[in-house]
């Protein structure tokens, strides 16, 4: 025990004096890499929204708080601030508990299970753009199956992604069946649940529902708040799909924030515009992961 | 009277719902997949009819039997051709959406074939809108259009002459309602023939079903970028940055674990780790005009590069180096060795399970990938097949089914890594999904 203490207090002095130079040749790359795509845009995005950026000439003339306060007054900004919270609450409410159910009950299978994880997979195998395109297929108003489906119960025919109202919830369905990768978390972090309690719990006279109520369940809290963390990142970041599926529309009925900072940017080159979009999103970002990790800490 | 084992009561309720509920949801979501599937296979009409078919119908090879009268038989070669082709292009342009496969002229003078012409669907579908854009079926249409036919091979004729094979004289009426038909009725009501068609047949042929995916590759080869092209810069990126990553990251936690002092350790993770809070949009534009300084757009490597910034592989090779024994470590240095050769001999091979995982969780990321290359690759030559699919729905001259094609080749990589290392990927994905 002793010579154990000795060792270890003497190892960081040596490594240190020894390997100091090395440690810095190994970490250069990274920290070069780091500097260059992430510290240094970050800083220049934020330098970058105070002004009336021009690439040609930049950084352009200098507007303080301006392309800020012209957001704010444009209601362009808030129909968009609107859209990406709204979206957020539709996938939190229609995809976002459904992987955690599909894993509580895939866990109850003896039965396969290898295969049904196989099969589960299957759909994210396709590319998520693919899906997308595929999915606006399946939309199609003159010759989609799912007008075609819901023609023989009677329903429809809807026009899903051309139609202000429906367009979001068209956007957010192919996520619905696409939680594959999800699933594969929360099933894994179910096989770290303890025998025993599961064991203890079923001599006390819990029956399999309540044991999957009160021990499965709550076994997962920790994974579902830090999948919690990067759902809400990745919402409110969407892209892809509003981009492939709607572009925006219709009636700008699915524009949301980043649709507007690649618009600003991309296709009517307001650059600080662009930059004070992006500040506002990583602000609310930041907040909202620095309220759910308060909270989850806070029930702990 | 057998014991039965005991059951709980609600065991077989929970096992029922959890069947029931894990079936449905698979199949649920396999429906998208399998009419993906199923419209790849489709001919352009019944991709287009409502209400939607499940399955393609099978593509029909219609063959047309042309007779030459012997005498004044001083036609040249060509002109048969041009009769050929008139058959051909003209009469599958006026059937344009019936389930056609293949098109087969055979020329007969006398009691032999003198010329048999093929043409499959999917030149036929690469080449409409060259040859016959309209339905205006003109004999100078063709002449002029024969050099295209072929040079660009669309049409395969093959010219016997007086050798060929003998012909057997049977003259098949195609029963009504069939495609044959439609053809035979078509080329009874005009007269840009020179020969005189004596029968019209067809035959099913299930292998034509994959013709869109010949077309999809037809369109793409010569001169035009097709949609090998853009998979293959897909791979290329998707390699190179999980190279980067592995070897970035790498050295990275590698040094962070066991070559600086705890306490720089403690503030380079936060360096690194912190960036995973900057979203990629907010950096986006700043990230695009660093990428034009440095003369990286439109470029491969400027979609590349910005991949060996990710926090998230430093964080996961630390948490793997930090379990490494230093014991190990510093017995080789005693012994000598230099810290790349202890990276390289002993380090390396013990990391396997962490440089897989973090290369499998790239391969997901990098080759899902559509934002970045978007922005950054505005040239054709350096796109991604993401981006390369969404100009492609966005074309006219793809019709769905094409489209649908390219959407399953682009599948069939992440389905190949899935199947072959379902337990790699699990053990990545819930590791990853914990920690990050």
């Amino acid at each position: 025990m002793k010579t154990a203490a000795v060792i270890r207090r003497e190892r960081p002095v040596m490594t240190r004096r020894r390997v100091s130079w090395v440690g810095i040749a190994f970490l250069s790359p990274a920290i070069a890499a780091f500097l260059l795509f992430k510290y240094i845009p970050l800083a220049q995005a934020v330098y970058m929204s105070f002004f009336d950026y021009r690439v040609m000439d930049p950084p352009g003339t200098f507007v303080g708080v301006k392309n800020y306060a012209l957001l704010l007054q444009s209601s362009y900004f808030w129909t968009a601030l609107y859209n990406t919270f709204m979206f957020y609450l539709l996938y939190l409410l229609l995809t976002f508990w459904i992987p955690i159910l599909q894993a509580l009950l895939l866990n109850e299978i003896r039965i396969g299970n290898t295969i049904y994880r196989f099969f589960y997979l299957v759909p994210a195998a396709t590319p998520s753009i693919a899906t997308y395109i595929l999915w606006k297929w399946i939309y199609h108003p003159d010759y989609g199956l799912l007008n075609s489906w819901l023609g023989k119960l009677g329903l429809g025919p809807y026009g899903w992604l051309n139609d202000p109202n429906m367009a979001k919830i068209a956007i957010i369905l192919p996520s619905v069946l696409g939680g594959g990768i999800a699933l594969l978390i929360y099933y894994s972090a179910l096989q770290g649940v303890s025998r025993e309690i599961v064991e203890a719990a079923k001599i006390d006279g819990a029956s399999p529902w309540q044991r999957m109520r009160y021990i499965a369940l709550p076994g997962l809290r920790f994974v579902i708040g830090i999948q919690f963390i990067s759902f809400t990142a990745s919402i409110f970041l969407a892209f892809d799909q509003i981009y492939v599926m709607t572009g925006g529309g219709p009636v700008n009925s699915t524009t949301v924030l980043s649709m507007l900072v690649f618009d600003s940017a991309f296709r009517e080159y307001r650059f600080g515009t662009a930059g004070a979009i992006s500040m506002i999103m990583f602000v609310i970002i930041a907040a909202i992961t620095y309220l759910q990790l308060r909270f989850s800490r806070g029930n702990e | 009277m057998k014991a039965r084992p005991y059951r709980e009561k609600g065991q077989r309720s929970l096992t029922y719902t959890a069947y029931a509920v894990t079936i449905a949801f698979i199949v649920l979501s396999l429906v998208p997949l399998f009419w993906m599937i199923s419209s790849s296979m489709k001919d352009n009409m019944s991709i287009y009819i409502f209400p939607p078919k499940w399955l393609p119908k099978q593509p029909q090879t219609i063959v047309l039997q042309l007779q030459y009268p012997e005498e004044g038989a001083d036609g040249s070669m060509e002109e048969y051709e041009l009769d050929a082709m008139k058959a051909t292009w003209f009469t599958w342009k006026k059937l344009q959406n019936e389930p056609i496969g293949e098109m087969k002229i055979i020329g007969i003078r006398g009691d032999r074939q003198i010329y048999e012409a093929n043409t499959p669907a999917y030149l036929f579908n690469t080449g409409r809108a060259e040859i016959v854009p309209t339905p205006l079926f003109k004999e100078s249409l063709i002449q002029s259009k024969l050099p295209i036919i072929k040079e660009k091979q669309y049409s395969a004729f093959e010219w016997y002459g007086a050798v060929g094979p003998r012909w057997t004289g049977e003259r098949e009426q195609a029963a009504a309602g069939t495609v044959a038909a439609e053809a035979a009725k078509f080329l009874g009501s005009v007269h840009f023939l020179a020969g005189e068609v004596v029968s019209v047949t067809q035959q099913g042929n299930w292998l034509r079903v994959l013709d869109n995916y010949l077309v999809l590759w037809k369109l793409g080869s010569g001169s035009e970028i097709g949609f090998q092209h853009y998979l293959g810069n897909s791979f290329i990126v998707t390699a190179a940055s999980i190279l980067l990553q592995l070897i970035v990251g790498g050295f990275a936690g590698y040094a962070l674990s066991h070559l600086v002092s705890k306490r720089t350790s403690r503030w380079l993770t936060l360096f690194f780790v912190a960036t995973l809070m900057v979203p990629e949009i907010a950096i986006l534009v700043p990230l695009y005009l660093t990428m034009e300084k440095l003369n990286l757009v439109n470029t491969l490597w400027g979609i590349i590069l910005p991949h060996s910034a990710w926090g998230i592989v430093i964080f996961l090779f630390k948490g793997f180096f930090d379990q490494l024994p230093g014991e190990l470590l510093q017995a080789a240095r005693i012994d000598g060795a230099r810290e790349l050769n202890i990276f390289a001999r002993i380090v390396t091979p013990m990391s396997y399970p962490i440089l897989t995982v973090v290369a499998v969780m790239t391969f997901i990321a990098v080759w899902n990938e559509f934002m970045w290359p978007l922005v950054i690759a505005r040239k054709q030559e350096v796109w991604t097949f993401t981006v390369a699919l969404n100009d492609f729905q966005n074309r006219p001259e793809f019709d769905t089914n094409v489209l649908m094609a390219s959407l399953v080749i682009s599948t069939l990589p992440l389905l190949i890594v899935f199947s072959a290392c379902q337990r790699l990927i699990e053990k990545g994905v819930s590791w990853t999904g914990v920690k990050g």
